[in-house]
C-alpha cells in the first residue's frame, strides 16, 4: 500500500513536472499555444500518440535540415528546393508548436526570393540554432512523456501466468 | 416548419408536394468522409487525429494532389476534403482546379501557412475556403456541420 501510494506520488509529481516544464517553454517562446493542440490529441485509445507525433516530427525534420544545409551551402544555392523545403519546415514546426522556427524559415524565405547567399547563410543558422532548441524541448517533453506512460502500465495480474 | 401538403422522405432530404426539393439537412459527423491531402506525414496524422476526435471515423489521407485525384478517378465520394497547397508531383492548386473540372462537388478546404498572392491563388482554384496551417477544428467547424448542397458553387470559384 505504501509503495502504491509512493509510485501514485512519484506519477503526479512527474505530470506535473512536465506540465511545469511545458509551461517554461511557453514562457521562453520555444513553443507557442499550437503545441496545446497536439498535446490535446492524447486518448486513452492512443495513449503513446504524443510520443509518436514527436518522433515522426524530429525525424522528419532532421533530414530537411540537413537538405537545407546543403541546398543553401552550394557554390550557387538551390534557392528553389530550399524554398520547398522551407514550407515544409515551417508548416511542419508550426504544427507543433515551434513558432520561432517557423518564423526564422520566413526570413530565410526571403533571403532565397532575394537570391540573397550572405543573408541565407545568416538566416540558415538562425533556422538551425531555432530548430535545435526546439528538438531539444520536445525530446525532453517526450522523455517525460515516456515515464509516465511507463508508470501507467498495468502489471499483468498473477493468475495469467499460471501454466495449464 | 408547416409543411405544404404531402411530403416525403428520401435520403435525409424532404420532398413537398410542389415537387420542391430541400437543401439536405446536415449529416451526422460519424458519417462523414473527409479526405485529408498533406505530403507531410505528421501533419497527416494530426489532421486525421482532430477529425477522428470530432467523431468523424471514415478519414482517408493522400500524400500529394495527384492522389487525391485518382481517389476520386478509382470512384471514391467525399463530404470535405483538406488540401495542403505546396505537394510534390501535383499542388494543392492543381489539385483543386482538376477535382473542379472532374465536376467534384465536394467542400474543399485549403490548408496552408501561405499568404498573400499564394492564398489568394490557392483561393481561386476552386476552394470553398482556406485556413492556416496548422487549423484548429472550429475553423472548419462549419463544412464538418453542413455538407455543401449540390445547388451551391464554390465559394471562391473563377470558371
Amino acid at each position: 500500500m505504501a509503495a502504491e501510494q509512493a509510485d501514485a506520488a512519484e506519477k503526479d509529481i512527474t505530470s506535473q513536472q512536465q506540465a511545469e516544464f511545458i509551461q517554461r517553454m511557453k514562457d521562453e517562446e520555444t513553443l507557442d499555444v499550437n503545441f496545446d493542440t497536439v498535446a490535446g490529441l492524447r486518448s486513452p485509445e492512443n495513449p503513446r500518440f504524443l510520443v509518436e507525433i514527436i518522433d515522426t516530427f524530429l525525424a522528419h525534420s532532421a533530414t530537411v535540415v540537413a537538405r537545407l544545409e546543403s541546398e543553401i551551402n552550394q557554390p550557387i544555392p538551390y534557392y528553389g528546393d530550399a524554398v520547398r523545403d522551407l514550407f515544409q519546415l515551417k508548416g511542419s514546426s508550426s504544427s507543433m508548436g515551434g513558432g520561432r522556427v517557423a518564423a526564422a524559415c520566413l526570413e530565410l524565405r526571403r533571403a532565397c526570393d532575394d537570391s540573397n547567399k550572405p543573408r541565407c547563410l545568416e538566416c540558415l543558422k538562425k533556422v538551425k540554432d531555432e530548430y535545435q532548441t526546439l528538438r531539444d524541448a520536445l525530446n525532453e517533453i517526450s522523455r517525460m512523456e515516456m515515464i509516465i506512460l511507463d508508470q501507467n502500465v498495468p502489471t499483468p495480474s498473477s493468475s495469467s501466468a499460471v501454466v495449464n | 416548419m408547416a409543411q405544404q401538403g404531402g411530403s416525403s422522405s428520401s435520403g435525409g432530404s424532404r420532398i413537398l408536394s410542389g415537387g420542391s426539393i430541400n437543401v439536405s439537412p446536415m449529416k451526422p459527423l460519424a458519417s462523414l468522409k473527409v479526405l485529408v491531402v498533406d505530403d507531410e506525414p505528421m501533419i497527416r496524422t494530426i489532421h486525421k487525429a482532430q477529425l477522428v476526435r470530432a467523431g468523424i471515423n471514415d478519414v482517408e489521407v493522400a500524400a500529394n494532389g495527384k492522389d487525391a485525384v485518382d481517389l476520386h478517378v478509382n470512384g471514391a465520394t467525399f463530404d470535405l476534403i483538406l488540401m495542403d497547397l505546396h505537394m510534390p508531383i501535383m499542388d494543392g492548386c492543381q489539385a483543386t482546379k482538376k477535382l473542379r473540372a472532374m465536376g467534384v462537388k465536394s467542400s474543399i478546404v485549403g490548408v496552408t501557412s501561405s499568404g498573400g498572392a499564394e492564398k489568394t491563388a490557392f483561393l481561386a482554384s476552386g476552394l470553398d475556403d482556406c485556413v492556416s496551417k496548422p487549423f484548429v477544428l472550429q475553423q472548419i467547424a462549419h463544412y464538418l456541420k453542413v455538407p455543401r448542397s449540390p445547388t451551391n458553387p464554390p465559394k471562391y470559384h473563377n470558371p
